[in-house]
């Protein structure tokens, strides 16, 4: 057997059909590895090894899949189910620090019993409440983070180097859900880049302030569109996000950068500088 | 010292797409000149580096220790005379910031109403546009001018939030 990996882009089903070598587990976010029992009958088991950055892609790419393949459903009806899975599975690979365990049987085939069962039950629950029903509650919650997100950042522009009372809505809410957070600001971002631009500058400034940790590969994404942008301020906001964080990718994303202010490629230009010092 | 230097948010006074060149966004007024009680904080500095420095140490972190975040600051300086000129006043106040040595430094600049909060609008925007008059220290300047700040018992680091000094590499005493 050979070793294999989950590359991030793969399809499960792919990766699934992939041997992995007994008793070792591949490298990566997931690990895969097949294991006996004491019957001696093999099967196979992932493992979310750590609460990385790039935990939710890799397990909406998982679940989304479970789902589809385990239920028979459109996947446009598997929507908010796969949500639910993302919470699930976030939750257990946050709170419990050895990540969440999935076994089935049978051979290294992701669509074993096992794991139809695993996905069933949580399936179960989100059918428990009406779909429906779920939507429009979300929808309600979005609007009323939105409604006061903007409220708090209309009321009181983002100053330099003072504490802005929206970041604390932001953290509560990546804190209670931060895949859905991060969703919710990319749509709010979308949303202000054409027709508001300096609210959307606002909403990266604070976005900015979350601590790296929060962000992750999220924030470096959102940060290198926002680069993209026309409004100088958008721009700013960016490099003053990716200054604050200080993460080697986002150095990379501002010397790739071609900005056409003169002060903003000034600013840009000490900043890779500084990050780029060893005595930071 | 006959500059008075403010801190400012730089890209509210570029250019903007949806403006002429010469036209200063209102959010410009609205997020760097916000009177209280028709009078404007400034500071006195000379107009050097080294000097706008001091000035932007005592500018770059509340004194409310739940609000400071070390970040990139931008400063910005106008001649005292050109403000007196519109009959704007000075009056030398004592200036509510963790830097001991220029809290004298402080003015209140009075008198504003709407013509001369444009009218300095219209100071500030050149200055700030053709980079002659407007300073940008980098978080990491900052850091370093805290750092030296506190090495010359020029910043109390109590003063200064746990976060804060965390940034600074700086033990909290407590």
């Amino acid at each position: 057997m050979t070793s294999s990996t989950v590359q991030p882009g793969e399809s499960t089903e792919t990766a699934a059909s992939k041997r992995v070598p007994s008793g070792t587990e591949t490298p990566g976010p997931i690990a895969a590895s097949i294991v006996c029992d004491s019957t001696g009958r093999k099967s196979t088991r992932l493992r979310i090894r750590s609460a990385s950055d790039e935990l939710a892609a890799w397990s909406s790419q998982v679940l989304a899949w479970f789902v589809r393949s385990s239920q028979d459903e459109e996947p446009t009806s598997c929507r908010p189910q796969e949500a639910d899975l993302v919470d699930e599975l976030t939750r257990a690979a946050t709170f419990a620090s050895v990540g969440m365990s999935m076994v089935h049987s049978g051979s290294p085939s992701f669509a074993g019993a096992g794991f139809s069962e695993r996905v069933t039950w949580v399936a179960s629950r989100c059918h428990g409440i009406d779909n429906g029903r779920r939507r429009s509650d979300r929808n309600h919650e979005f609007a009323s983070f939105k409604a006061r997100l903007f409220s708090m950042l209309l009321d009181e522009p983002v100053e330099d180097c003072v504490a802005h009372p929206a970041e604390q809505l932001l953290s509560q809410a990546m804190g209670m859900n931060r895949s859905g957070a991060q969703d919710w600001l990319s749509r709010l971002l979308v949303e202000t880049y054409a027709s508001r631009p300096s609210l959307a500058a606002s909403i990266l400034r604070c976005v900015g302030r979350l601590d790296f940790g929060e962000v992750g590969g999220w924030g470096l994404h959102v940060a290198d569109d926002a680069l993209h942008h026309s409004v100088a301020e958008v721009r700013e906001a960016a490099v003053r996000a990716l200054e604050a964080w200080g993460d080697a990718q986002g150095v990379r994303i501002l010397r790739q950068h071609q900005e056409k202010e003169r002060w903003l490629r000034a600013y840009i230009q000490q900043v890779i500088v500084d990050l780029s010092s060893p005595a930071r | 010292m006959n500059m008075l230097a403010r801190k400012i948010s730089r890209a509210k006074w570029e250019r903007k797409p949806h403006l002429a060149p010469n036209e200063i966004g209102a959010d410009a007024i609205t997020a760097c000149l916000r009177t209280s009680g028709d009078a404007l904080s400034w500071w006195r500095c000379a107009d050097e580096e080294e000097d706008v420095a001091r000035v932007a140490l005592a500018v770059a972190l509340p004194v409310d220790k739940d609000k400071q975040k070390l970040e990139t600051i931008d400063v910005a300086l106008v001649p005292a005379v050109e403000l007196e000129s519109i009959g704007l006043s000075l009056r030398d106040s004592e200036g509510n910031t963790l830097v001991n040595d220029v809290r004298a430094r402080h003015v209140d600049v009075v008198y504003f109403d709407v013509d001369r909060l444009a009218a300095v609008a219209r100071m500030l925007a050149p200055r700030i546009r053709s980079g002659t008059q407007v300073f940008t220290f980098t978080s990491a300047r900052v850091k370093r001018l805290f750092r030296e700040a506190i090495g010359d018992n020029r910043v109390d680091p109590s003063a200064l939030s746990d976060k804060i000094l965390a940034k600074l590499d700086i033990e909290a005493s407590h």
